[in-house]
């Protein structure tokens, strides 16, 4: 092998050490670097107020967004400290009743008295009553058809007065969540609720604001 | 490869070679080292041999890529069997003929020439720069060496 093919290394370095740019490249492309570090600090400066200016209505839009919604848990926490878990569950039972009660649904077993409810409605755990309230006056029964109350099986009874003003009677036997049930009357959505315990059921009626 | 810091020429010229090492053009050398340090500073990132060296290959990379190419592609060392463009004077007929030996080589493989006997950087920090096994590394070079010297003989019986 001749001789200057013995070390390739040598010549590789040698060959590549003697490839240079000129100096005149080499303070050029200094220039335009130190000319990049700086545009690249202002251009950065630059964007960064960019992004801050487009990005201000964004920012306030998410922190009126995080206040609505911290306000909205502090009023959550704060109802459910001032009020009783019996009180929160009647609030609940009576947002039911209210709902329902619009509904005006048809009664699926026509009757003239509570009795006769009783006769007819086989499936309830318990015997409906006609409460002590209406015992006296001149309230009189249409009907009734099956219903739930937060999630037991109730009587849904119409009733009506001489004036033709109906109002919905809910009766169900107080268990589970309907045991911490306390008395309470609310007026939700046009009606007057009201949700009290009598003869070992609860009963929740619902009829015309300021009846 | 060696942890020092150079100064800025010295980190130029350093890169300029390695850049002549993939693309055997002195024209685009200059372009590949120009851009490659531009984007650094641009970047916000330091200049100093491993970046300097790493942005190079990245931008020659990105090249072949636009071509529909790769380092290993035969293609491109077909386009390079032609002497080194640009103004620089060869300094002798040794240098013209192992100009035109390493022109016959595979970018990978004149890169990895270079790694080893220029920048004297060990197998290991070549596979780590490269992301390449050992095995396959000192296999190249040892293949380009052969294929160089092959060249260089047939260039002095010709």
């Amino acid at each position: 092998m001749q001789p200057e093919l013995d070390n390739l290394d040598e010549r590789l370095r040698g060959f590549y050490q003697r490839q240079s740019i000129a100096p005149a490249t080499v303070d050029r492309l200094k220039r335009k670097l130190n000319a990049a570090t700086t545009t690249t600090v202002a251009a950065g400066e630059s964007v960064t107020a960019s992004l801050s200016r487009l990005r201000r209505p964004v920012l306030i839009a998410a922190v009126f967004s995080t206040i609505a919604a911290v306000a909205a848990l502090v009023l959550l926490v704060f109802w459910l400290s001032i009020t009783r878990p019996d009180e929160r569950v009647a609030h609940l039972a009576a947002q039911e009743v209210a709902l329902n009660h619009h509904k005006q649904l048809a009664v699926e077993y026509p009757a003239a008295t509570i009795d006769q409810l009783a006769g007819a409605m086989s499936k309830l755990d318990f015997t409906p009553v006609m409460p002590q309230r209406f015992r006296d006056n001149d309230h009189r029964v249409i009907g009734a058809r099956y219903c739930s109350l937060r999630g037991q099986i109730a009587a849904q009874i119409r009733l009506t007065d001489t004036s033709g003003r109906t109002c919905t009677l809910y009766e169900a036997r107080p268990m589970n969540e309907l045991a911490e049930v306390a008395a309470a009357e609310f007026e939700i959505d046009g009606c007057r609720i009201e949700v009290w315990r009598e003869a070992g059921l609860l009963m929740v009626l619902a009829g015309p604001a300021h009846q | 490869m060696a942890d020092m810091s150079p100064n800025m020429d010295e980190l130029l010229q350093r890169g300029y070679r390695y850049a002549l090492s993939l693309a055997h053009d002195r024209h685009d050398a200059e372009e590949l080292l120009q851009e490659a340090c531009l984007s650094l500073v641009q970047s916000g990132g330091r200049l100093h041999v491993g970046s300097v060296l790493t942005a190079v290959r990245h931008r020659f990379i990105d090249r072949l890529r636009r071509r529909g190419l790769t380092m290993q592609s035969l293609d491109v060392a077909a386009e390079m069997i032609r002497e080194v463009a640009g103004p620089a004077a060869l300094t002798s007929e040794l240098d013209a003929e192992l100009e035109r030996a390493l022109g016959a080589l595979r970018p990978e493989e004149r890169e990895l020439l270079y790694l080893a006997a220029v920048e004297e950087m060990t197998i290991a920090e070549i596979a780590k720069m490269t992301d390449r096994p050992r095995g396959t590394i000192l296999s190249l070079i040892h293949r380009a060496k052969r294929k160089v010297r092959a060249l260089l003989i047939a260039a002095r019986y010709a």
